[in-house]
């Protein structure tokens, strides 16, 4: 297509637009908003307005249309909605989707970052259907391969997945209805094959930028979606991951990406409750990554913020746990119950609290041991934050707000505002 | 360190550089935007009014120019032909009530065509033709608001749908799943404050996020491992003022970050020190230095992203109805 003066054929001189008038933009003159004239260019857009005005769906309005998007602006979405009108006006979608691929190919070389161009793909996608779906991760990654955290490329995967390989938990939302087709074991198999692909895609991209959040938000999602039968069972499948977290972690431990993952899998499911606390790999990571330094001057070393952060985090939740188990403790001793009947009065981790509590069992609970040990573990979050303001001090407003908090626990002032002030 | 012409805000440079690139008509650039003026037009205009110089433009002209881009639908395109756009339709009745010319337009028709484009999961369309996005759940109530026709749309259902965009982090994305990013999570808190429903957000999770999103150069940025732009000053800065956590984050930093990125020649403001600037970052470097109460600057409102004044004098002649009824004697 013309991109210069040189060699372009003004609409107007082209034998298919004879037979219409172009609507010119009415010149009112004003300071601050009227539009200056591109002879070249707006010599298009006046036919386009034209062809709009008379509602014309044919073969030189998708040409105009094309040659607008190529050369002139790609991010029009009146141009791309005429387009998809003419489309489907002119035999539909299915027959013309090598066309369309190949637009939305080339402005997505030109302009990976265009909404009109990923929004007209992903009708492009889910109307072509379930066998779509490789041509389209194949098509979305090609973009990463520039641009490992374009937003609309990872997004586009998304609602593939979810309209073409069929959801979990967000399919509710946006993907559009292919219960029916996925019913077929031919297409499960393939929905299967397409989410464990996405697992595996990710790895990759991780392995060639393990601080790309795009690529760990992805994997987070795919844990939420993807059938068991395609990322075995919950408990498993987070297991599984948060080894896979720590290995990446191993590699570059001040990666902001990776801390956040282990965060979003503690939280997600098949973690057991208060997974920071009950799952002993978060404490012994960040034992690994500061070294064994936590307990003394770091030696001079830099420190780690996002380890010490989730450090602070980690020691929090076993003093929210063991403080959970003394309320139960003394309240079972002054009741004469046992301690389990309390569990429900403790709160929503009296649960966990109960398990704790038989687990020690019942000789060694005192509740003084247990308000030490509660105390200990706030002095020791108290010092990671510490750390964690020499480390980081641009975090200071924050830091020092969530200091105070555990210092006023510490004093008994508040104490369940212990905390408060952070994840 | 901010360079040395650059310590105090450049106040009048940078009303010159608005004035200027809206009247500079010829490039190509100016022509190929043509399809987003309204959007440049609002980002323009409240930058100058913040500036305290809003009569540096002609207001009848302007408003008259945003009329004549609603189309019979009751939205507004980008520009004179374009088709109609949730975006620029907030654009439009942003400048309007900046100018306080809302009754130009008919109110229930406006309302209707925002309506129209909820969808029964209680997400919107931007516009007829299907792309949803949760920056379309905030044009869309913010412009109900500016209407006072909040009522039109389920209110609940756009709330329901905003919160299942939030993520483990406590941000929010385009879609439910999508990775969080602070301009979303703008769109989804503010939508969020519109609708009653801040209780829907998990705010201490996603405050800590977004002071996470401070780096070492006193910038923000929207992303983890992403470089600070100047318009994360807004993005971040807005939803940290609605949950009341704007105190959290290095203000004094995230200043001079911005301060450094005036360009002291021409005026404007650009993403990062040194580069290019343009209206876009001019409007969220001084609307960020607004919301830290920078003197000099009108207070911007975090949620409507216009004045105070423009949002006050909204709320409180919707006030006068009520008290009046209030007073009358019962029957």
């Amino acid at each position: 297509m013309a991109t210069s003066s040189d060699d372009y054929l003004p609409v107007g001189e082209r034998p298919e637009w004879a037979d219409m008038a172009p609507r010119a933009l009415p010149a009112t003159p004003q300071p601050v908003v009227a539009i200056g004239r591109d002879e070249l260019l707006g010599d298009l857009m006046d036919y386009l307005w034209a062809a709009v005005e008379a509602g014309e769906l044919s073969e030189r309005v998708l040409s105009l249309t094309e040659e607008i998007i190529r050369d002139l602006n790609s991010s029009n979405y009146t141009v791309w909605e005429w387009r998809w009108r003419c489309i489907e006006a002119l035999g539909g979608v299915a027959a013309r989707g090598e066309q369309e691929k190949a637009l939305t190919r080339s402005v997505a070389t030109a302009n990976p970052k265009n909404y009109q161009l990923w929004n007209h793909r992903r009708r492009l996608a889910l109307a072509l259907g379930p066998g779509q779906a490789e041509e389209e991760m194949a098509f979305s990654a090609a973009c990463l391969q520039h641009d490992a955290k374009n937003y609309h490329a990872w997004a586009h995967r998304q609602a593939v997945l979810l309209a073409l390989a069929g959801g979990g938990t967000t399919a509710g939302y946006g993907g559009s209805s292919t219960g029916d087709a996925a019913s077929s074991a031919a297409q499960q198999v393939q929905a299967q094959a397409l989410w464990a692909a996405e697992l595996a895609f990710t790895e990759r991209l991780l392995r060639e930028d393990l601080r790309n959040n795009s690529a760990w938000n992805q994997r987070i999602f795919v844990l939420r979606n993807a059938p068991p039968s395609a990322i075995g069972p919950p408990a498993e499948a987070y297991d599984r991951e948060v080894d896979f977290a720590a290995r990446q972690l191993r590699q570059a431990p001040h990666n902001e990406s990776c801390w956040e993952a282990l965060r979003a899998l503690a939280a997600g499911p098949g973690a057991p409750r208060l997974a920071l606390a009950a799952d002993p790999r978060y404490l012994q990571l960040c034992r690994e990554v500061l070294g064994g330094a936590e307990d003394g001057d770091g030696g001079g070393l830099p420190a780690c913020a996002p380890a010490l952060s989730l450090l602070a985090d980690v020691l929090l939740e076993q003093a929210a746990l063991l403080q959970d188990a003394a309320v139960l403790v003394r309240s079972g001793s002054d009741s004469g119950g046992d301690g389990q009947d309390c569990g429900a009065a403790a709160g929503p981790t009296g649960d966990a609290a109960a398990a704790t509590a038989a687990a020690a069992g019942p000789q060694t609970l005192d509740p003084a041991t247990l308000e030490a040990a509660v105390a200990a573990a706030r002095r020791l979050a108290a010092q990671a934050l510490e750390r964690q303001l020499a480390a980081d001090p641009i975090k200071r407003p924050y830091l020092t707000l969530e200091l105070a908090a555990v210092e006023a626990a510490l004093r008994g002032v508040a104490a369940q505002g212990a905390g408060a002030a952070g994840a | 360190m901010v360079h040395p012409a650059r310590q105090e805000l450049l106040a009048e440079q940078h009303a010159r550089y608005i004035v200027e690139f809206s009247q500079n008509k010829d490039s190509f650039e100016y022509f190929a935007t043509e399809h987003f003026r309204l959007s440049g037009v609002y980002w323009g205009l409240t930058a100058l009014h913040l500036l305290g110089r809003q009569a540096a433009l002609d207001g009848a002209e302007i408003v008259a120019w945003v009329l004549r881009c609603q189309r019979p639908c009751g939205g507004f395109g980008g520009s004179e032909r374009h088709d109609a756009h949730l975006l620029y339709t907030l654009s439009a009745l942003q400048i309007l009530a900046l100018y306080d010319e809302l009754d130009c337009v008919d109110v229930d028709t406006v309302a209707r065509y925002v309506a129209s484009l909820q969808q029964p999961d209680g997400s919107f369309w931007g516009d007829e033709w299907g792309e949803t996005d949760t920056r379309f759940s905030y044009c869309a109530l913010s412009a109900l608001w500016l209407l006072d026709r909040l009522h039109a749309v389920d209110v609940p259902a756009a709330a329901a749908y905003v919160a299942a965009c939030k993520n483990f982090d406590g941000g929010f994305g385009c879609t439910p799943g999508n990775e969080s990013h602070a301009g979303q999570v703008f769109t989804c808190v503010a939508a969020l404050d519109i609708a009653g429903r801040l209780d829907l957000i998990d705010r201490d999770l996603l405050c800590w996020w977004l002071c996470e999103r401070q780096t070492r150069s006193g910038g923000l940025n929207g992303r983890p491992e992403k470089l600070q732009d100047v318009c994360y000053s807004w993005w971040c800065l807005s939803a940290l003022s609605i949950l009341g956590r704007l105190h959290w984050i290095d203000q004094a930093a995230l200043t001079d970050f911005i301060l450094d990125c005036q360009d002291e020649d021409g005026g404007g403001i650009s993403d990062r020190p040194e580069d290019q600037v343009d209206v876009y970052h001019t409007f969220f470097g001084i609307a960020g230095l607004s919301l830290m109460g920078r003197p000099g600057l009108a207070p911007i409102d975090p949620t409507f992203a216009l004045p105070v004044e423009v949002v006050d004098r909204l709320r409180e002649r919707r006030r006068e109805p009520v008290a009046a009824a209030a007073e009358a004697p019962v029957a």
